[in-house]
Formats: structure tokens, sequence, C-alpha cells
């Protein structure tokens, strides 16, 4: 094989810096996206559907606000920025994403990609000499003979080959390096057990028909008991999310209020707690709940016995036959105790 | 040299071909909606009277569902009267109900006050969540839904006479 010229050897090496250069830049791994930065993120890819050529995140009419809202509640019900896209397509189809999806936004790089290396190639069979350039044959000592047509033809396919390998690699690469990996997802820091496995998978498949059916009560009510049943704050705050959510879509119904305080409680968010007590004391005066879990955050939030004793008496009148009675019984001993002990 | 140019062909050829086959094929006037098949999203609001209304209203009988505005001219003048003709013909056979689209109450009364009002319920949607829900784009926007509760066809832009009778057929409405 001939030895390469030096502009032939300073236009490979530009050649394989530049695509060092750029898997280095697309395989780094980047820091996760705060909430906002993915809320902003998610909506400035979705299509306002009012105005013309506008995004959701630029846009100012009262529809662009209501998808920025819900784009806000669905990230804090767990939803992931797919599943939050996923979930408008299934109300307007993909017209509501401004980058179409499949293969398009992909091969525009690579179509550019082969198109330099086929420029290249052109470039280097047109200028390097030819075997029977007369430059090339006058001058076999001073070491640059020339690029013969068929070694820049290798070269020139070579290079191609490496940037489209170097791409398809990044796309195979597992997440967070791989270019197909599009946000880094939270993922449970310690090893999974075989329970909160289950319960992850369950969450998956009820995020994925909640995208698919934003509105079905359902699913929605079955994923807050499935977030209710994690042992972190974070889920926690997903479940009172999307808890919030089953209220939006029928404010009347009281069915979604005990989880939410339930949940407030556990979290000890007393303020939220109370407030979604008084909320259901207005829509279901009579239930055995709203004395249940007053006199719980009167006596396990705020230390006010009297008012928690107040709540469990009227609790154990009007639901004496509830499982709960033996818990409240006991609290309401321990709040009367405290009250003796002060002088 | 001559396989250079023979690759050139294809990398020009193949991309410019593919994007003019997907960009010129289509309609653009035609957006499927994706709810057609589905069950009709749930939501509760209140009417301009007051009550509640929620999806499971629409259980029972077919139902037309019209997301309109009092600022949305000439269109949704246009096809009040057939709004108003469906109404009185088919008065037991089909619900009707307006949802208001980014309008508030007492435009849209005025609105009824003008062009006539049907009797049948008008719901606000005042954060529009109702709206995006059936993913409206703009008014008038109208939704056929079957006596089960499913969405059988979306109308885009103002009714007429021939599309409000060929929709109707869909949900078992008609002469």
């Amino acid at each position: 094989m001939r030895r390469l010229s030096r502009s032939a050897w300073a236009v490979l090496a530009l050649v394989a810096a530049t695509a060092v250069l750029g898997a280095v830049i697309a395989l780094w791994p980047s820091q996760p996206p705060t909430a906002e930065e993915q809320a902003r993120a998610i909506s400035a890819e979705l299509r306002c559907p009012d105005c013309a050529g506008l995004s959701a995140a630029d846009s100012p009419t009262q529809a662009a606000a209501e998808i920025r809202r819900q784009v806000d509640e669905m990230l804090a019900a767990g939803l992931s920025p797919d599943q939050v896209k996923a979930s408008f397509v299934a109300r307007y189809g993909d017209w509501i994403l401004l980058t179409p999806p499949g293969p398009a936004p992909w091969l525009i790089p690579l179509a550019a990609t082969g198109f330099g290396a086929a420029i290249l190639a052109w470039w280097l069979l047109r200028h390097g000499p030819s075997v029977d350039d007369p430059r090339a044959a006058a001058s076999p000592a001073t070491g640059e003979p020339g690029l013969a047509p068929s070694t820049a033809r290798r070269l020139a396919v070579g290079a191609a080959a490496t940037l489209v390998a170097l791409l398809g690699i990044g796309f195979l690469l597992p997440e967070p390096f791989g270019l197909a990996a599009e946000t880094v997802v939270n993922q449970p820091l310690a090893e999974a057990q075989a329970a909160e496995a289950a319960r992850q998978a369950e969450i998956e498949r009820l995020l994925a028909l909640v995208a698919a059916e934003p509105t079905d009560t359902a699913s929605l009510s079955d994923l807050a008991d499935a977030y209710l049943a994690g042992p972190t704050a974070e889920d926690l705050q997903r479940a009172a999310a999307v808890l919030l959510l089953l209220i939006g879509l029928d404010p009347d119904d009281p069915d979604p209020y005990a989880r939410l305080i339930s949940a407030y409680i556990r979290a000890s968010d007393w303020t939220d707690a109370a407030a979604a007590t008084d909320a259901l004391a207005e829509l279901a005066p009579d239930s055995a709940d709203v004395p249940f879990f007053r006199g719980l955050i009167a006596w396990r939030g705020y230390g006010d016995a009297a008012t928690a004793i107040e709540a469990f008496d009227t609790f154990l009148e009007i639901a004496p036959d509830d499982p709960r009675v033996t818990m409240i019984r006991a609290l309401r001993q321990q709040a009367a105790a405290s009250v003796e002990e002060v002088p | 040299m001559r396989a250079a140019r023979w690759l050139l062909v294809p990398l020009l050829a193949i991309p410019l071909g593919w994007v003019l086959f997907m960009g010129l094929g289509r309609d653009p006037s035609e957006v499927p909606s994706p709810l057609i098949g589905k069950p009709v999203p749930s939501f509760a609001l209140t009417t301009l009277d007051g009550e509640s209304f929620t999806a499971d209203d629409l259980i029972g009988r077919p139902a037309v569902i019209n997301f309109w505005a009092s600022w949305c001219i000439p269109a949704c003048v246009d096809e009040h009267p057939v709004l108003m003709d469906t109404a009185a013909r088919y008065p037991d056979e089909v619900l009707l109900v307006g949802i208001l689209y980014d309008d508030t109450p007492q435009d849209a009364l005025d609105f009824l006050v003008r062009y006539g009002d049907g009797g049948w319920p008008q719901v606000d949607d005042p954060s529009g969540s109702v709206a995006l829900a059936f993913g409206v784009f703009f008014p008038p926007e109208t939704f056929f839904v079957d006596a089960d509760g499913i969405v059988r066809a979306k109308h885009y832009g103002p009714l007429t006479e021939a599309s409000m009778a060929r929709n109707l057929a869909l949900i078992g409405v008609g002469p």
C-alpha cells in the first residue's frame, strides 16, 4: 500500500478529531434536569392548540396555560416526560408534537454525515494525484507520492463508516450515555426488593394507562394506591398529586379525600391535611372520616389534646363499629393523660 | 471518481424524495382525532344555570358535544341554526351539550339571547381543561358520542345540515 501524503494525513486527522469530539460531546453524562427545566422542555415540545406555530411554553393563550399546568401536575404525579407527551398525543394525535416522532430528526444528521463523506471522497479523488500524475512520478523521493484513487476511496468510505458506526453505538449505549436517552429518570437508589419491584412495575403499567387515557379515573385511583404503598416521601407527594388530579376530574367525589388526607398526615404536612379535611367536611359532613382525621391532625400534628378528644369522641359516637375504633380509643387515652398531667 | 458520482445521486435523491413523499401525501386540513372509538373523557363541570354536569350524564342516549364561543364569529353563528334545528327535531333521541371555549358565561348568555337558546345544557369550562381532554384545537368543534359513551365522530368547523345528518347517523340518530 502506498504511503499517504501530508495533506491526506491532515484531512484524516481532522475527520478523526471531529468524530471523537462529536462523540465526547454527545456521550458526556449531563446533570439530571430539575422539575422546572423538565416542565419547560416538555411544554416547548408541545404545540399550542389554538395559535399558529407556537409552542405551549411560548404562547399566552388559555389552552397553552392549561397545558403548562397539566404538564406540572403530571410530572408531580410521576409520569416520565415521554409519558406526559404521550398523554397529549392520546388527545390530539402526533399533531401536538412540534418535533414529529419517528426517525426523521435522526436521519437528518446521518444524511448530512453521509453527504459530507461523499464530498470528501469526491475531493480526495479529484485532487489527489493519480498514478500517472507527472508530479507523482517525477518526485518519488520527496516522501509525498500522492494518493492513489483506490486508497482515497477506501479512506473516504472508512471515515464515513466510522462516523455512522459512532452514531449507531450512541443509540445502543444504555442511559445516560446513549444518544437515545432523552432524560435521566430517577431510579430507586437501593437495589429493589421483589415487592418493591412489583410495585414499580404496577406503577409503570398504570402510568402507561394514564398516559394513554388521561382522564381514566379507575387507573388514577389504582395509581394513587400504588404510590401510597411506597416507602418514600416522594411516593407520598406523587400519591397526593394523583389524588388531586382525581379530585380535579370530579370535585364532588369524596372518595379520594380520605387517601389524600392520609398521605398528607404520613408526610407530616399538617396544614394541607387540615385544609383537605375541611374540604371533605363540606362534601360529606356526616362521614366518620371527618372527626377521625380532625382528631389525628389535632393530636399528632398540633398536640391540641382538647380538640383531639372532642373529635375522637364524635368519631366513637358516629362509628362505633369502625375497625379504627381501637386505635382511636388508644389515642384518646394518650390525649386525656396529657391533659391530666398539666396542672 | 465514477463511483463517487454514483454515490452522490442516491445520497441527494433519497432524503429529498422521502421529504416530498411524506409532505405532499398529506391533506393539511385533515387532523384525525385519536378519541374516536374511545370512551368520552371524564369531566365534572357546572352549567350556566349552576347545575352540575359530568361525563356520566352523557351515558344512556346519543349525545352531540359542541365546543363553541361567543367570539367565534361567524362560524359559531353559522352553525347555531343547525344545532337549534337538531334540538327541535330530536328532542328525546339526542342530548345536545354546549361547552364554552375560553369564554365568559355572561358573553355566552348574551350570544344565546341574540341567536336563540335551544334549552340544551351549556357548560362552562373555565380552565379549558375539558377542551384539552377532548383535544379541541379551535371552536367550533363537535363530538358525536353514542349511547354507550363512545366517541364516534368529530367534526371540525361549523356544522351544516348535511354534516350534522351524516354524523348523527353514526350515533344512531336519524329519520
